[in-house]
């Protein structure tokens, strides 16, 4: 995790009151890039850029690519702490509310209207083959996803032992992913992980 | 009523637990499927691709569609809202508290662990949607592994993959890929 010096996180002052006022822009903002953005997390980016940084000039990319990283390191998906932290930056503690409301919205209302409609659709053979289909390519996407989160995660030969031995707890022995998660935050707080390679215990 | 509260708890530990992006919430999802029977893992699939149809982070989107499965509307506002809960209150201490959190490397060090166990979790997860997604949806006959498969499906992941790895093709909108497979499927007639 990097993170660029120079108040990454501005503190909030009574300046904050005034900047209540661009909350319906904050909230519209996000709504675009929530619509325009498919796949979430990361390809949010170049979005988040031209809305954020070209448009309005809320905060630098630099910043954005800082909230990425601290994100990664903060429970929930990458998407919901970036625009916390971007509504924070703009709109105090309201704008880290309404941020991942707004960029949550429309894919929520479409995933309503789509549900709806596959339920009246569901039953048609046509619609069932596509479905077949469509999950594979699915699949094939998430392959590569995958792929790169793995690159991404893994760098040292006990990082290769976690990914396998979490892989085999959930996989083969069915446990509940909580509490491999629960027993990685345990092992990473009072392991001594350092950069130089050790004794990678399962967690 | 104990739907509603389930739900909320559930939904509240995936987003306090899912580390990363909104696959990382997948795992999850088949964990709360298989535990509480409210939906199976074929039926998980199915939504995933949905979700993958919509604009908007994936981990909201599925969370919507989980929530309006199992407990119609009001469960899917309900699930998205605890999904983002624990995370909005983290990033709510953690910007307050950065200049701190910016000097320890206990942060770090942790996540040093957690991220290789995420995408284990990941991985776990991807192996299942590939079983569903490849199968030909009956249980897995161990002593016939082979006949298992719906060699269709197997065809069209094979000739997929090289498109999302190639890198004229990978930035290709996911859209493109979900239109093919659809039009494939009609097609194979699978």
């Amino acid at each position: 995790m990097k993170v660029c010096n120079g108040g990454v996180f501005v503190k909030q002052t009574s300046k904050q009151k005034l900047k209540l006022k661009l909350l319906p822009k904050l909230f519209l903002s996000f709504c675009k890039v929530g619509l325009f953005t498919f796949g979430g997390g990361l390809s949010m980016l170049p979005m988040l850029e031209r809305e954020m940084v070209a448009r309005r000039k809320w905060c630098t990319k630099a910043e954005i690519l800082d909230y990425y990283a601290v994100g990664q390191c903060t429970p929930g998906i990458i998407a919901v702490d970036v625009s916390s932290f971007i509504g924070y930056r703009v709109c105090g503690v309201a704008g880290a509310v309404a941020g991942p409301f707004a960029v949550m919205l429309p894919g929520f209302l479409l995933m309503l209207l789509m549900a709806t409609v596959l339920r009246g659709v569901a039953e048609i053979q046509l619609v069932q083959s596509a479905f077949v289909g469509i999950r594979v390519a699915v699949c094939a996407l998430i392959t590569a996803s995958v792929v790169h989160i793995v690159r991404e995660s893994v760098g040292r030969w006990w990082q290769i032992v976690l990914l396998v031995s979490s892989f085999a707890l959930v996989a083969i022995l069915g446990i509940n992913p909580a509490w491999v998660v629960v027993g990685a935050g345990v092992l990473g707080l009072f392991g001594s992980f350092r950069s130089a390679p050790k004794d990678g215990a399962q967690p | 009523m104990s739907v509603y509260l389930f739900l909320l708890l559930e939904f509240f530990g995936t987003g306090l637990f899912a580390v990363g992006g909104g696959l990382a919430t997948i795992p999850f999802l088949q964990s709360i499927g298989r535990r509480r029977g409210w939906y199976t893992a074929k039926k998980l699939a199915d939504m995933i691709a949905a979700a993958q149809c919509v604009p908007g982070p994936l981990g909201t989107n599925l969370a919507a569609y989980t929530g309006l499965t199992v407990a119609g509307l009001f469960g899917a506002v309900l699930s998205v809202v605890s999904l983002m809960a624990p995370t909005v209150l983290v990033d709510l201490l953690v910007a307050r508290l950065m200049e701190r959190f910016k000097h320890t490397t206990r942060a770090e060090r942790v996540m040093r662990v957690l991220r290789p166990v995420s995408a284990g979790l990941i991985c776990a997860a991807a192996l299942t949607l590939l079983q569903i997604s490849l199968g030909s949806g009956a249980a897995l006959d161990w002593h016939a592994p082979l006949r298992w498969f719906d060699w269709r499906c197997v065809a069209l992941y094979a000739a997929l993959l090289p498109f999302v790895f190639w890198k004229k093709t990978r930035k290709l909108h996911p859209l493109c890929y979900i239109a093919f497979g659809a039009a494939a499927g009609m097609l194979l007639g699978v």
